[in-house]
Order: structure tokens, then sequence, then C-alpha cells
């Protein structure tokens, strides 16, 4: 347990030297910058960047999941299955396979390491502790209830304080109404520390007064399906929260319906939240704000501050205060035509008119958002934060107009898309620059202090470099099939290496000199 | 036989047979020699031997009609039979096979579509048949408090929401918290239940009724269709059709449009319209688009060739000309490429439209039978 702690201490001491030695978590390290130190591989010389592996999953499925990297083991995920990989070669080391009791399987978001223990979340709603060794499972806890229709997609999150190690999960489930929460774990033995709900269980709970009664309230979502990022000098963990249920038929859920669609700060000993912002408030449109709350530390006007970005599926960018969570910067990042503007604490307010119609309400974004999961990733040496973005429509309707829907009394239909990726300046909130992609679909991306942007070019196939300043397309290969996942950098034997994942298949490109 | 009263000893023997009957059944069965998902259309009523058969042993106790009246799992099939058999049910090992073989080929839950890799592997299936049937006894025992859709009322909770039916399994839990816990309305808890003399296949009855309702929430639900969205002014959209919306620069209601309205349900004309590209994203040659985008590529020595768009990236663009040759040209920075997309003018549209108009125009391309 003690070299636990070490372990990760060590890893919150090297927060910001992502990339370094491995790729040790989710984001490759606590900020969500996705940003790499690393500049063997920049935009000088990324024209001859090769193959230097390639690994096919020896299970179907598709590669959501971020590789870990930890002394020279790649670790990837996909619904009840982990392999580790060698990450010279691309060889399996093991793997690891759940019979598994159901549960949605659209994707696993990763697996988190500390010391010799691996930690993955299954469908199934089931949290196990394997053995980094061999992959042989150490301990297993149920979290969530597969008949309320939960189920897990989450990476877990270890962190280390003063105040003890904790093993940070969410839920998913958005098709009964069922309320979303997070819960932190004893790494060593599965014990639950604690649990927060993100929406009110009881009169009198924080944000009850967003909700017209305790039945809505207690059921109104708001699913915590991306791993947190975490402050360690702050103290505070990040959690952004999913939609509100019932998802598109509002009429019985007036209100802001806190805390969905936000992002919140948590005191990760207790679970208690500091402070709280609403990315979408009122949500009718499932836009999640589940998106990665960056950290960064900038300037505005001047001063030194310590912030937070996000990208949101609504379309709306965000610069917050992350000490106390007041905004600083909120603008559009695609075009959107569903607010009037955003009120006193920065956050969107929502245009009744293009709420979900009877008879339709043509909207930006459609429900898979302007952006999704994917994740974005902010340079600190250009101050630019890039996401992997869609101007896309649809209509929305109402299917029941009744007095009291339940789960999904309505959808989306139809749609025009263009994807693109866009690089915003975090002091402005506006787009410097935008690179079209004539393909369909998202990316996760990676940046690096070569100057570079790593990202897929949606259903066209290819994973293409980008020169990170201007956005000229430096480099690409085709893969069999579109980026599917976060690429991922890291050394290893004095060579740099960019992994990302593909369909069911894992490509490594490294810098042979 | 099916009617035995709760908590008789008879019906604890009876459970903990189905139970174990069910359990050494299936143990003797591996796993590899489970027979498939069977695929056997449905006979006509009396041309299966079986159907004959199954006929003549239930209806010594009950009528046919009431023994099929709810469908089940081929576990829970083999169960009843297995149960009935412990009861005084008498045939031959394989008449009783061919019970369990016909009702499981006949009567059998068919998995619902709606959000089927939701939820656990082993959620209850719905039977119609069996959820219409609980309607009466649901309308006159538990409507006035929980409402037409279980979704409550002052009365009563909501039942879509409760935990007691979400864990449910065919009545397992439901049935003893009707029969030992349900409140009485009016009286001090612990003063009985009102449903204590619900039989078994009330309650299952009751079980399916109440997982319909839940299904009726789900995305996908059958339920969940379109409104009316006929709400707009015809003539305003013919001017807008004619003017501000450019559509007659393709389009003419006497030509092409000719009697859209009456091939086209109104929703769908909505969607045509807004979004005529043949699978989503930028209509750039996916599918069967019945105008391809076409594109001209002018090469760095001059050459211009032009066709039918095939696939283009940031680093390749490739076609067919009109000879149905395929080409491929690489993007470099000294090649031009010019796309020419026929759907164009839709897209434009999307962000200048306004509801309004989309409403204008769906209830004018509708008058246009």
């Amino acid at each position: 347990m003690i070299s636990v702690v070490l372990v990760l201490l060590a890893l919150a001491a090297q927060a910001h030297a992502t990339g370094s030695e491995g790729w040790p978590t989710y984001h490759g390290d606590y900020s969500g910058q996705r940003f790499s130190a690393l500049t063997k591989i920049n935009a000088q010389n990324v024209k001859h960047l090769s193959l230097a592996w390639s690994y096919r999953l020896s299970s179907p499925g598709t590669i959501k999941s971020t590789p870990l990297v930890v002394d020279g083991i790649a670790y990837v995920s996909i619904p009840d299955h982990v392999w580790a990989i060698d990450a010279r070669t691309g060889r399996e080391v093991w793997h690891f396979e759940w019979d598994g009791k159901g549960g949605n399987h659209i994707g696993n978001r990763g697996v988190a390491v500390a010391g010799d223990s691996l930690y993955v979340a299954t469908p199934d709603c089931t949290l196990h502790s394997l053995s980094i060794k061999d992959g042989k499972e150490r301990w297993r806890q149920t979290i969530c209830d597969l008949d309320l229709y939960y189920y897990v997609s989450n990476a877990p999150l270890i962190i280390a304080n003063n105040g003890g190690t904790h093993l940070i999960v969410g839920v998913s489930g958005d098709d009964l109404d069922i309320p979303g929460y997070v819960e932190s774990h004893d790494p060593s033995t599965g014990a639950l520390q604690w649990r927060w709900y993100v929406v009110p269980q009881k009169k009198g709970d924080p944000g009850f007064e967003s909700w017209p009664n305790e039945d809505m309230a207690k059921h109104g979502g708001g699913m915590t399906w991306q791993p947190p990022t975490y402050d360690p000098e702050l103290n505070l963990l990040y959690v952004t929260t999913g939609n509100p249920q019932p998802v598109v038929a509002y009429k019985n859920r007036p209100g802001a319906n806190l805390f969905t669609a936000s992002i919140v700060a948590l005191n990760p000993d207790d679970g208690k939240m500091r402070w709280y912002f609403q990315s979408s408030p009122h949500d009718t449109h499932d836009w999640d704000a589940t998106q990665v709350a960056v950290l960064f530390d900038g300037e505005i006007n001047g001063q030194p501050r310590k912030l937070l970005g996000q990208a949101s599926r609504n379309g709306k960018f965000f610069v917050l205060d992350r000490t106390d969570g007041k905004a600083i910067v909120s603008s559009d990042y695609v075009y959107t035509n569903w607010s009037n503007g955003f009120d006193e604490k920065g956050q969107p307010i929502p245009n009744p008119e293009k709420e979900p119609q009877i008879a339709g309400a043509l909207v930006t974004p459609n429900q898979g958002g302007a952006t999704n999961w994917p994740p974005p990733t902010f340079s600190p040496q250009t101050g630019l934060f890039y996401v992997s973005a869609a101007q896309a429509y649809s209509v929305w309707y109402i299917y029941d107009a009744g007095d009291n829907p339940q789960g999904w009394g309505g959808t989306d239909r139809g749609g025009w898309s263009q994807n693109m990726l866009q690089a915003i300046d975090y002091k402005t909130g506006k787009v410097r620059w935008s690179h079209k992609w004539e393909g369909g679909g998202m990316s996760g991306l990676l940046s690096t202090a070569g100057n570079l942007v790593f990202s897929g070019d949606g259903s066209s196939g290819n994973f293409v470099a980008l020169d990170a300043t201007t956005g000229e397309p430096l480099w690409h290969a085709g893969l069999r099939s579109g980026v599917s996942n976060g690429p991922i950098t890291y050394t290893l034997d004095g060579q740099q290496y960019v992994v990302v994942g593909a369909g069911d298949t894992l490509w490594a490109f490294v810098m042979n000199e | 036989m099916f009617r035995f009263g709760p908590g008789s000893p008879v019906a604890a023997a009876a459970a903990a047979l189905i139970v174990a009957l069910t359990a050494s059944v299936e143990a003797q069965r591996p796993p590899t020699q489970r027979p498939p998902a069977r695929v056997t259309a449905a006979r006509p009523a009396g041309s299966d031997s079986r159907e004959a058969i199954a006929r003549r042993l239930c209806s010594q106790c009950h009528p046919f009609e009431f023994v099929i009246g709810v469908s089940r799992t081929r576990e829970q099939w083999e169960g009843v039979v297995e149960n009935m058999v412990g009861r005084g049910a008498r045939g031959t090992r394989a008449e009783l096979a061919a019970v369990v073989d016909y009702l499981s080929e006949n009567h059998v839950l068919k998995a619902s579509t709606v959000r089927g890799g939701s939820g656990p592997d082993d959620k209850p299936i719905v039977d119609p048949k069996a959820a219409a049937a609980a309607k009466p006894l649901y309308t006159a025992s538990c409507l006035a408090c929980h409402g037409p859709d279980g979704r409550g009322t002052a009365q009563g909770p909501n039942l879509v929401r409760s935990l007691v039916v979400l864990h449910d399994r065919y009545g397992d839990k439901l049935g003893p918290y009707l029969r030992a816990s349900h409140p009485r309305a009016g009286k001090p808890a612990g003063s009985g239940s009102p449903f204590e003399a619900l039989s078994n296949r009330e309650v299952l009855l009751l079980a399916h009724f109440l997982r319909e309702r839940i299904e009726d929430t789900l995305r996908g639900a059958p339920m969940f269709k379109p409104g009316n969205v006929l709400v707009g002014d015809s003539s305003a959209g013919a001017r807008y059709f004619q003017g501000e919306g450019g559509c007659t620069q393709c389009h003419s209601p006497t030509g092409d449009l000719a009697g859209i309205g009456r091939r086209l349900e109104p929703v769908n004309l909505q969607q045509r319209f807004l979004f005529p590209q043949p699978s989503g994203g930028r209509g750039r040659g996916r599918g069967a688009a019945t105008k391809p985008v076409t594109v001209t590529v002018t090469t760095e020595s001059g050459e211009t060739l032009t066709g039918a768009l095939d696939r283009i990236d940031d680093f390749n663009v490739s076609f067919r000309d009109a000879s149905g040759n395929y080409r491929s040209i690489r993007r470099t920075p000294g090649t031009k490429v010019v796309e020419d997309d026929p759907l164009a003018a839709h897209t434009a549209l999307l962000s200048r439209i306004t509801d309004k108009q989309i409403h204008d125009v769906v209830a004018y391309l509708e008058g246009l039978k």
C-alpha cells in the first residue's frame, strides 16, 4: 500500500511533464491537457514518422479507450476485456476477459494503474482490481444496479493526497430516469469511501430548488460517464455531468435541473461539492456536459490565473477560474442557434423556441453534439484549445406530448454535418483556426511540444499530424478505419512513439533514427 | 391447478419443485448441447401432432387457450411441464418432450427490439398478449391510484420507477409484495394487503403489463411516433418556395414535385427537403445519391479531369470519369480541386431557414397531391 501511495505521489508530481516516460493515466496526467513535452517528433521531421508495430485485438471490438503505458507495457480495454501489450513490440502479454451479466456495451474509456494493480469497470456495473503482472482478478465490487439500466463505460482514476488514496469512478445509463453519481473506493480493498449524487436525493439537498418536486429531482439523471480531472495543489476533483432525465420531453421538469450538464468541483476526500458551473441549464437536447474539464495555468488581463476550459457538447466554450468556478470566457466554438446569449454567470440561456417541438425544431448542434466524448487537447505552448467538432443540424421532436413524459419522449431525426478541428484561443474564446475534414466523425486529440496536433480525419480513415500553430496537415497514415480513441505518446529506449486506436487495431508510429 | 393459494404448502412445494426440476434439466444439458434458437414457422392449428399431444395432456385439467394465454421462455415451459407432472399430469417421456417443444416454439417470449443491449442480460421479456390480458385487472385494482400508464397520481407512486417492479422477474418480487406488503388505502401500515388473494397467473399478467409500461419509456419504443407537423401556412409556404427559398431554381410543383404530398408522409417531407443527402453527412458520393457530387481536378501539369466523386480527403481524391474509368489523384499543392454538390442549395438553407418557414413549406408541399 505504501508503494502505491509513493507511485501515486510521484505521478502527481509529474502532472505537467506528461509522457516523459509513459502515459500513466487516461489523459496522460491529471490535467486533461493531453499535451506532451516530448519533442523528438516535431513539425520539422514528422513527415518521416513510420510504422513501428500494430496490434489487432484478439476479441472483436472498437478501441475507444486511451491506452495507458507504464514501465514499457501498454494497457488497452474494450467492454469486458483488458489487454497488456508490450509497448516496444505490440505483442500481447496477457488478456483479461470478463463473463459479464449485461449492460450497454457501447464503449470503455480505459483503465487506471497504480503500483502493481490495474482497475477497470465493466458494463455490468462491476469494478475490478487486477494484478498488472498477469491480469488475475484481486477483488471486485458492484457499483450500480443493472436492473435500473445503469452500466459503466468510465475509466477509473486513482488519486493520492494527504487524505489517502481514492479510486474514483462514475456511471452511465440514460434509458430510464435514474440519478447519476460518482464514487470513491479504497484501491486496496474496493470498499466504498463516498458517493456523490449529481441530482438532489431529497428535499433540501443542494440544487433542490431547481426541480419541481422530489420525485423528479431524485430521478433526474446526470450521468458521470467521463473520467474527471484533478488539481493536486487545490485538492479539487473536477467532475463533469450528463443530461437531465427525462431526456428530450421536458414538460415535467421546469427549472435549471442542477447539477446535470455541469462542471462540479468536489473534495476528493469526502465527496463534498465546492462549486459548480452549469454548461447547459435545463438541457432538452441530450447535451451532456461530460466533456473534459481541462486544467491549465494561464494569463488573463496580465494576471496569472488557475484556469479550467471546456468545449461543451452544446457548442459553447467556457474558461473558468478553477478555484471558484467563476466564468471568465463564454463563447461559441461553432455556430449554434439554440440560445439567447449568456447569463450573468456566463451560462447559456436556452431559447424556448428551440426546445424540441411536436412539429419539430431545426437545431444546431444535433444530438451527437458540437463535440462528444473524444478528448480535446490544450497546448500551453500555443495557448490554443483544440477540439474535434461538428457543425451539425437535425430536427428535434416531442413524441410524448403528455404532462408526465418519462425516459425518451422525443428525439431528433435526420441531419447534416461538417466535421472540423477547431483551435480556440482560451483568452478570447474565438476560433484561431479551423480545419475542415472531408469525412464524418470525431477523433480524440494529442498535442506535443514538437508543435504538433495529432487527430483522425473521421471516416476518411487517416491519422493526421497538423502544425499546431497553423493547422496545416504535415503527415498522415491511412489506417483500416477511422481513428476511434485519443492518441498517446511515450518514450522507450530514447525513442518517441505515437500510438492510436482505429477500430480493432492499435497502430504505433516511431521516428526511426 | 394453475391456481394455488398464496402461502399454501402445496404452492411452496410446487415452487421448490419447479426450481429443482428446472435446475436439474439445465444441469443435465451442457451449454454446447443447448438446442439452437429455433425458427420453425408456426404451423396451422391442428396440423402439428405435437399440438394435439399438448392439447390432450393439458386439457385434462385446463382449457388449452388458458395454458397458451401467456408466452414463456423455453426454460419456463420446461418448469411448467415438470410442475404439472408433479401434480399428476401423465405422458410418456417423448410426449412430454413434444409438449415442451411445441409450447417453446409456438408460445415463446420474443426478445424486445427496444434497447435490447441495455439492462441486464436476464431482463424480463414482455408478452404483449399477457400484458393486454392484465388490463381489466389493472384497471379495476391499480389504475385509480397509479394512473393509466403506471406513472403515478397524487394517490399512488410511479410504478415505472418502482424498485420492486424494476427488480421483478415474471412476478417473483411483485407477487410477494402485492400479497403481503402493499398498503391498504386509508388503513395503517401492517393492516394487511388488499391483494392477498391474487393468483400466480394474475401476478404474472400484471408483471408483463408493468414491464411493458417500462419499455414504453425507452428510446425507440413503438409508441414514440412523430405528432402533427402540419402546422404551417400553405400559402406562405408557396411564397417561400417561389421566392426567398429559391426552390424553383431546380424544382417545379407541376414537374418533379407533382404529387409529392401523396408520396410522402408530412414528417418525411420535412426531413427530405431539409436533409436530402442519402446518408447524412455532406452527401459526398455516399449511398445512392440521385445526383452525385461532381469533381473537377486541374493537375499540376494543367490537365483538367472531371467525374463523379468517389472519395476525397486532404491528401487524395478519386472519381469516375464520363467513360466509367476510376481515377485517383494525389492532392499536391499545385493541384486544384473543385466540387459541385447539386444539393448545396439545401445545405445553405440550414443556417437561415426559420422553423415557421419550414412548417409553411411542409404545408405547401403536402398540398401537392
